[in-house]
Formats: structure tokens, C-alpha cells, sequence
């Protein structure tokens, strides 16, 4: 008899303190998906083509994400180091966020087009050899490391399937896209897949040998360097309205 | 335990062999190779293992009216070496930021690969094996009954290594998602999940077991931690992997949706992970220690919901003034404040506690360490909600003040409750003399760990405030004064400071792990014997 | 269900009804005749012994 009842209190202590803590996740989680205003209307946003995808995997794999932020605060002075403030469309396509905690380096939120190929490519091997006082590390592996990409397809079909519109042309592409981008040429496929007229982006998509070594060999730096390029160049802030209630959050 | 369920066991250990094989030859790259291969050593010496001692039949002398206790002793012992690996790796990557060529700049070495292995090993390897070994010794005595599930509490204990060992290789060959504090990749979190529940079943068995009619209410805490972790691992990790043979695997939110998500797992980590389950922690070694009961058991209980309930809302402030909601933003900031009272909920009976034997703090090193935690408790607790403020966020976001925070939180409350109740149990497991080697090396490691996480703190807040303060300073003709580099420069000498805090951490560390093995072997030091403090047994 | 009705409902009622279980749980907690219950339970780890088990209560 005393036994049941014990039983029931260790039982009904769990239940109990489950539900206690399930309370605040929900409230704070589940309504993004409904309300209306959690991600902006702008147009621009395309998906990152094969070859930034690749980049975006490598940035995440040496940890970038520790020292840099991908995510500008309304202020003025960031607004003015950095540009325009992120919105929330800007990363609606990250699987996974980088917006990141931490600057021990600058916010890359809108990097892309601020450097060269030459400045970064140099930068990514030494970084104090063009910015003395920097503490971060290098990078010289990127530029010898040839980029895997034979299943590159798998990675958009994956995240095709996590909602990221990868069509199937693009799917079926992914590898010859990948090629021309870090190339620079046939870039026709790439353009009418990922390009300006389609997305209706900001600017269009580059195409040429980012890391600089070489259009016969494909690099990791090649990767790394092409999403470096592109990041915060999408959205057309003309069709941004911030005074749109719907862009009010 | 039967004989069949052993060779069930075992067979269920052979199957693991099994499909680990199959992984290794489908292996679509090199590191899920390699784990896949480490999966299957694991599985043939635990099969080994259990094989030797099923024949020699040692596994027919356990008996239920004995606690459980060799699993513990693994466990502190498995604490006190992850834990100077862990202030090891951190010290370094600190010297990395305040002399860059220690980078070497070589994939295993750099900064970004490192910085991982040092925050799990100290949070999942240090702080997790000691709250596996100290929730395991605190149920089975505050319930009088022996570990559910047989040999089960020994699975976790070793599936546990096995986690720390995935994920920290993951880390330096490049397999990471980039959740901060979740980095490990789908089929590491599969496996934690897998260890987590077995956890639960033996926490949850033996309280269900238990010989006493209240449950404790350290039980508590070391309940809603693992319950709440479990939810917390699971919601955090949901991904996609690109195959089922290879590392590789895309989350399942994005952007906005995704970031308060790692958030609100983040911040539990800290709530749950490193506090919760080191209340449970203090509510049993204090007492003990002090040998006072606890100050107010009625406080105990309210602050326990309260802070359980509090905890969870706030995480966004992690993410103030970013493309989240802003009501999400305010929310969490409102709950953030509220939380600094039930924190010092805590920290009033810990302390308090002591009431009535205040006078032992002068004798006792090992009481002053766990009294030393709850005052750093107290001032982390106090100092999170004002910077969950968003207008002292706006200054203190994406600084070495959020770094110096969390440092005072973890070095100085988790690091001390750990540390303390670790020379507790020493003392009475392992030591034959029932009292540690050296008294005075535990004041050592007092004061060097203590003017260690003064040096991290104060460093941490000059540079963090200094930086906030540089970003955002403005000339009379509205130019910028400093560009971000100025402001990099500008934290050297800060991180020479904090590396040698850290160092100071370190080094408190290997001598307690020296006290650690001289009392092992039963030695007291020269001129120590009459020094027996209340810690002796009685 | 639109943002500002969540919003006015967490404001009023949703304060006011986690304000009384709250209040409702100090209540039950600080009720006087537990205090003896409270007592008994802030000496458990005093009470058990390091290495046996001991006698089984209410077995």
C-alpha cells in the first residue's frame, strides 16, 4: 500500500517538473512559426548555389562562427561599420544560424564585395601579413586542400527536403554549377539558376576563380572565399520598407 | 542479476559490434570512418569484459543491501582528469588569442577547432562526470537503496566516456555543427541520447526503489536536470543528415527559429547543465560537510520551482537587439530579471546553512571551497540578470564581459561545489585513512583557483567594457574614433591576464589531483597528522 | 489568434493566474503544520550513514 503511493510521488515529482519547464520553450518557440511578422518581406533572398554551399561547410567545420558574428545591430555605429542592420530574411535560408556570440573578430553579416579575392586569399594564409595587430589564426591548408564535392547534390537535396527551394534543375546541376562558379566559365546553367533575374537579388552571382589557384584545381579556399563573397549582398534594400507594418517587429 | 539478461547483454553488444562494422565499410568519409571504428573497439572490450566476468561469476556477489560505489569512485576519477584536460585546452586556446602563432595554423591546433574541446570537456566531461558520480552517490544514500537496473548505472558511466571521446575527436578532424555547446554531429547526439536514457532509468529507478517515504530534495534538482537536459538535447539537436554514412547533417530550423532555439537549449545548458544539477549538488555536501541542516527546507522547495519554472524563458536574451521578435527579446529579458530571485533563493540556504557553524570556515578547507562557490553563485546570478538588460546588453553583447560572466559562473560555483565535494568523497572512498593527504594543499588549491578567477574576471570586464565602449565612440565630427582593429589590439594585455588566471586555475587543479593520489595511497603528509579537521571521519 | 490578443492576454489574466499559483504554492508550502515535516527532512544527509545502508524504513 505505502509502496503505491511512494511510487506515485517520485512519478508525479517528474510530471510535475516536466511540465514546469516545457512552459517557457513553448511560449517562446512555437509562435515564431505563426506569427506573421517573425521574417520580413524583401526581395532578393536566393539560396546559396553549390560552390557558397560548400564554403558555408567549411566556415562552419574550422569554426568561424566562435570569433565572428553574422548579425548587425540596429546601431549606429555598427549600422555604420558594418551596413544596413540583418534582418531575419537574411538567414531564413541558414541551416544552421550563424549569427554567432562572439567578436573577437568584425561582424561578416555584409562582408561580401568589401575585399578582393587577393585580400582574402591572402589574409585566409596570413592573416598578419595584411592586418598586423590580428590574432587570427591562418589558414594556408584551404588553399591545398582540393574541395570534395562528388555528392554535393545529396546537400541540396537535403536541404531542399528541410524547405530551402532547391528545385530540381538544381539538384540535378549541383556538381557543373559547383564547377563553373569556381571557375568562371559555362556559367550560363549557373546564372539562369541562381542569377538576378530569377531571385530578383541585390547583385549577381560571381563566377571566377576565387581562390586564385588555379581554374584546373578546386580548392577549399575556392569554397570559403566565393561564401565570403556573397554574404549580405542578396537582399535589395530598395524593396525593403521599413515602415511596412509587416516589417515592424 | 540473472544469467540471461547477461548474455542478452552481450548480445546486444555483439549486435552494436555489428552495425559499427557495417558503418566502418559504407563510411562515406574519413571521420565517420573513424568513429565508426571506435564505436566498434568500444563494443568488443565491453563484451570482453562482461564475457570475463560473466565466467569468473564476480557479478553473484554484488548484493542489494550494498551501495553501489565502484562506479562512483570511476566517476570521480574520470572528473578530476577531464577536468585538468579541460583547464589545460582552455588555458592554451587563452594563450592563442594573446599570442596568435600558438595557432600554428594547422587544422588540429587552431582556435577554432580547440575552442570546442575545451568548453565540453570542462562543461560535459569535467562538470558531467562529476554530476553522474555525485547524483549516484547522493540517491543511493538520501534513499537507502542501492543503484536500479544492475549493471546499467556502469553503461552510462562508460557510454559516457565514449560521448566525451566522440565529440572531442569530432572537434579537432573538423566534424562540427556549430551549435556552441552541441557542436557534436547527428550520430554523436544519437548516441548521448542513447546514455541519457539510461541515466534517467537508473536515477529514476532507484528513487522509485527508494527506502524512505520523502525524496530528498537534492533528488530534485538532479531530476529536473537530467529530465530537462533530455528535452533540451533533443529539441536543440533536430537535424537532417545528408547520409546515413556519412558526418554531415543540415538542422532542421533556420535563421530566427533556429537561433532562439540554440538558445533556449544554450542557456538551459547553463540552468539546468550547471546549475540545477550542482544545487543538487551543494543541497547534499554542504550539509554534509558543515554537518548542519539545511537553513530552510520550506525555501528549498520554493526556490526549486521557481527556478525551473524561471530558467527556461531566458534564453533570447542571449539574442537581444538581433533579426528575433522583439517581444521574444523583452520576454526573455523580463523573466532574465526575475530569475535573480530564485537563484539567490539558492544561495541564502546554501550559505545560511552554515549558521551555527560559521566558525568551522576558519579550520575546514574544504568547507570554505563549497561556501566559496555559493558567493560566486551569488555574484554570477546577480551579475547575468543585469547584463540580460538590453541596454546593458547593447554594451556587453559580443564582448569578453559575456566571457568573464560565464567564467565566474563556471570556474567559480561550478568548479568550486565540484571540487569540494570531490575532496568530500575522496576522503571517505578512496582515502584508507579516511582523511585526505594534505589539508594545507587544499588551501593551496583554494587560493591559487580563487585569485585565478579574480584575475579571469577582472581582466574579462576591463577588456569586455573597454571593447563595448571603443566599437561604439564617436569623434566630435561623428567619425568613428577606432577601426575594429584598434580594439583588437587594444585587448592584449587583457588576454595575457586572463591566461594566466586561468593558469593559476590549472595549476590548483594538478595539486589537487597529486592530494587526490597521495591519499589514495593512504599517505598523510609530514607534519599533518594532528591536522585532522571535522572532514575526518568521525 | 493574433500577436496583440496573446500579447493583451499575457499582459492581464496570464499575470494574475500565475501570480495566484504562485502565491497558492507559498501557501501550501509555509502552511503551519508542516513546519515539524520540514525540519525532519533538512537533516537527511545527516542521517545516513557513509557505507551501509541500514535498516529499511517504511520497507
Amino acid at each position: 500500500m505505502k509502496h503505491d503511493k511512494i511510487e506515485r510521488s517520485a512519478t508525479l515529482l517528474l510530471i510535475l517538473s516536466f511540465l514546469v519547464v516545457t512552459v517557457g520553450g513553448l511560449v517562446e518557440i512555437i509562435p515564431l512559426f505563426w506569427l506573421n511578422n517573425t521574417i520580413e518581406k524583401v526581395k532578393g533572398m536566393r539560396p546559396y548555389t553549390p560552390l557558397e554551399l560548400a564554403g558555408r561547410n567549411i566556415y562552419i567545420r574550422e569554426g568561424c562562427y566562435l570569433c565572428h558574428s553574422q548579425m548587425i545591430r540596429p546601431f549606429r555605429d555598427e549600422v555604420e561599420r558594418y551596413g544596413h542592420y540583418s534582418l531575419a530574411a537574411e538567414s531564413m535560408y541558414d541551416h544552421p544560424f550563424q549569427w554567432g556570440s562572439k567578436r573577437t573578430g568584425p561582424d561578416l553579416a555584409r562582408v561580401g564585395g568589401k575585399y578582393s579575392d587577393q585580400w582574402h586569399v591572402q589574409h585566409l594564409i596570413d592573416p598578419r601579413a595584411v592586418v598586423p595587430e590580428s590574432v587570427m589564426p591562418g589558414y594556408p591548408f584551404l588553399a591545398q586542400n582540393e574541395l570534395k564535392f562528388d555528392d554535393i547534390a545529396d546537400h541540396l537535396r537535403t536541404n531542399a527536403a528541410l524547405g530551402v527551394p532547391y528545385d530540381e534543375d538544381m539538384i540535378k546541376n549541383a556538381k557543373a554549377d559547383l564547377i563553373a562558379q569556381a571557375t568562371g566559365e559555362n556559367t550560363e546553367g549557373l546564372i539562369k539558376r541562381y542569377g538576378k533575374e530569377r531571385w530578383g537579388s541585390a547583385t549577381e552571382v560571381k563566377a571566377r576563380d576565387f581562390g586564385l589557384n588555379g581554374k584546373e584545381k578546386i580548392t577549399e579556399m575556392d569554397a570559403l572565399v566565393a561564401y565570403l563573397q556573397m554574404l549580405g549582398t542578396l537582399v535589395d534594400f530598395k524593396t525593403f520598407d521599413v515602415k511596412n507594418v509587416e516589417n515592424l517587429r | 542479476m540473472s544469467l540471461t539478461m547477461r548474455w542478452l547483454q552481450m548480445g546486444l553488444l555483439g549486435l552494436g559490434a555489428v552495425l559499427a562494422l557495417f558503418m566502418a565499410a559504407n563510411a562515406k568519409d574519413a571521420l565517420y570512418q573513424f568513429h565508426a571504428w571506435i564505436f566498434f573497439a568500444a563494443a568488443v572490450l565491453a563484451l570482453f569484459f562482461m564475457a570475463r566476468n560473466t565466467m569468473s561469476g564476480s557479478y553473484l556477489q554484488e548484493k542489494d543491501t550494498e551501495y553501489m560505489d565502484k562506479v562512483v569512485k570511476y566517476g570521480i576519477v574520470a572528473t578530476m582528469f577531464w577536468g585538468v584536460v579541460g583547464f589545460a585546452v582552455g588555458v592554451y586556446v587563452a594563450s592563442e588569442l594573446a599570442f596568435p602563432w600558438l595557432n600554428w595554423d594547422f587544422p588540429l591546433t587552431n582556435f577554432g577547432r580547440l575552442r570546442p574541446v575545451h568548453t565540453s570537456a570542462v562543461i560535459f566531461a569535467f562538470g558531467g562526470n562529476a554530476l553522474i558520480a555525485t547524483s549516484f552517490y547522493v540517491v543511493q544514500r538520501t534513499n537507502r537503496a542501492r543503484l536500479a537496473f544492475g549493471n546499467l548505472a556502469w553503461f552510462v558511466f562508460w557510454g559516457y566516456q565514449l560521448f566525451i571521446v566522440l565529440a572531442a575527436t569530432s572537434y579537432v578532424l573538423g566534424g562540427s555543427q556549430s551549435r556552441e555547446y552541441a557542436e557534436p554531429e547527428w550520430y554523436i547526439d544519437v548516441w548521448l541520447t542513447i546514455v541519457w536514457v539510461a541515466y534517467f532509468l537508473v536515477f529514476f529507478g532507484t528513487l522509485v526503489k527508494r527506502n524512505v517515504s520523502h525524496i530528498y530534495v537534492a533528488n530534485w534538482f538532479y531530476l529536473s536536470f537530467i529530465v530537462t537536459i533530455a528535452m533540451l538535447h533533443l529539441g536543440n539537436n533536430l537535424a537532417l543528415p545528408v547520409s546515413f554514412f556519412g558526418t554531415k547533417s543540415y538542422s532542421l530550423l533556420s535563421g530566427a527559429p533556429d537561433a532562439i532555439t540554440q538558445w533556449w537549449y544554450g542557456h538551459n545548458a547553463v540552468g539546468f547543465f550547471l546549475t540545477a544539477g550542482f544545487l543538487g549538488m551543494m543541497y547534499y555536501f554542504i550539509p554534509k560537510q558543515a554537518e548542519r541542516p539545511v537553513y530552510s527546507y520550506r525555501l528549498s522547495i520554493v526556490h526549486f520551482w521557481a527556478l525551473i519554472f524561471t530558467y527556461i524563458w531566458a534564453g533570447p536574451h542571449h539574442l537581444h537587439y538581433t533579426a528575433l521578435p522583439d517581444w521574444v527579446q523583452t520576454l526573455g529579458m523580463v523573466m532574465s530579471v526575475i530569475l535573480w530571485m530564485p537563484s539567490w533563493g539558492g544561495m541564502i540556504n546554501g550559505l545560511m546553512t552554515l549558521s551555527g557553524a560559521w566558525d568551522k570556515l576558519r579550520t575546514d578547507p574544504i568547507l570554505r571551497m563549497l561556501v566559496i562557490a555559493v558567493a560566486f553563485y551569488g555574484m554570477s546570478t546577480f551579475e547575468g540578470p543585469m547584463m540580460s538588460i538590453k541596454s546593458v546588453n547593447a554594451l556587453s553583447h559580443f564582448t569578453d564581459w559575456t566571457v568573464g560572466h560565464v567564467h565566474s559562473g563556471a570556474l567559480g560555483w561550478v568548479g568550486m561545489i565540484t571540487m569540494g565535494s570531490m575532496y568530500f568523497l575522496i576522503a571517505r572512498m578512496f582515502s584508507p585513512t579516511g582523511r585526505l593527504y594534505s589539508y594545507t594543499l587544499v588551501s593551496w588549491h583554494f587560493w591559487l583557483a580563487t585569485l585565478g578567477i579574480v584575475l579571469y574576471a577582472a581582466s574579462m570586464w576591463v577588456s569586455g567594457i573597454m571593447q563595448g565602449l571603443m566599437w561604439r565612440e564617436y569623434d566630435d565630427q561623428g567619425f568613428l574614433v577606432y577601426s575594429f582593429v584598434e580594439t583588437v589590439e587594444a585587448m592584449h594585455p587583457y588576454y595575457v591576464i586572463r591566461a594566466l588566471g586561468g593558469g593559476l586555475y590549472l595549476l590548483g587543479g594538478i595539486i589537487m589531483a597529486y592530494n587526490f593520489y597521495m591519499s589514495a595511497k593512504g599517505r598523510v603528509r609530514a607534519g599533518e597528522a594532528e591536522l585532522a579537521p571535522a572532514t575526518a571521519q568521525a | 489568434m493574433t500577436y496583440e490578443t496573446v500579447a493583451a492576454w499575457a499582459g492581464t489574466f496570464g499575470t494574475i493566474l500565475v501570480g495566484l499559483f504562485f502565491i497558492g504554492v507559498l501557501i501550501f508550502i509555509f502552511r503551519p503544520g508542516s513546519k515539524k515535516t520540514y525540519e525532519e527532512l533538512a537533516r537527511v544527509p545527516l542521517q545516513d550513514d557513509d557505507n551501509d545502508i541500514g535498516e529499511r524504513k517504511n520497507g
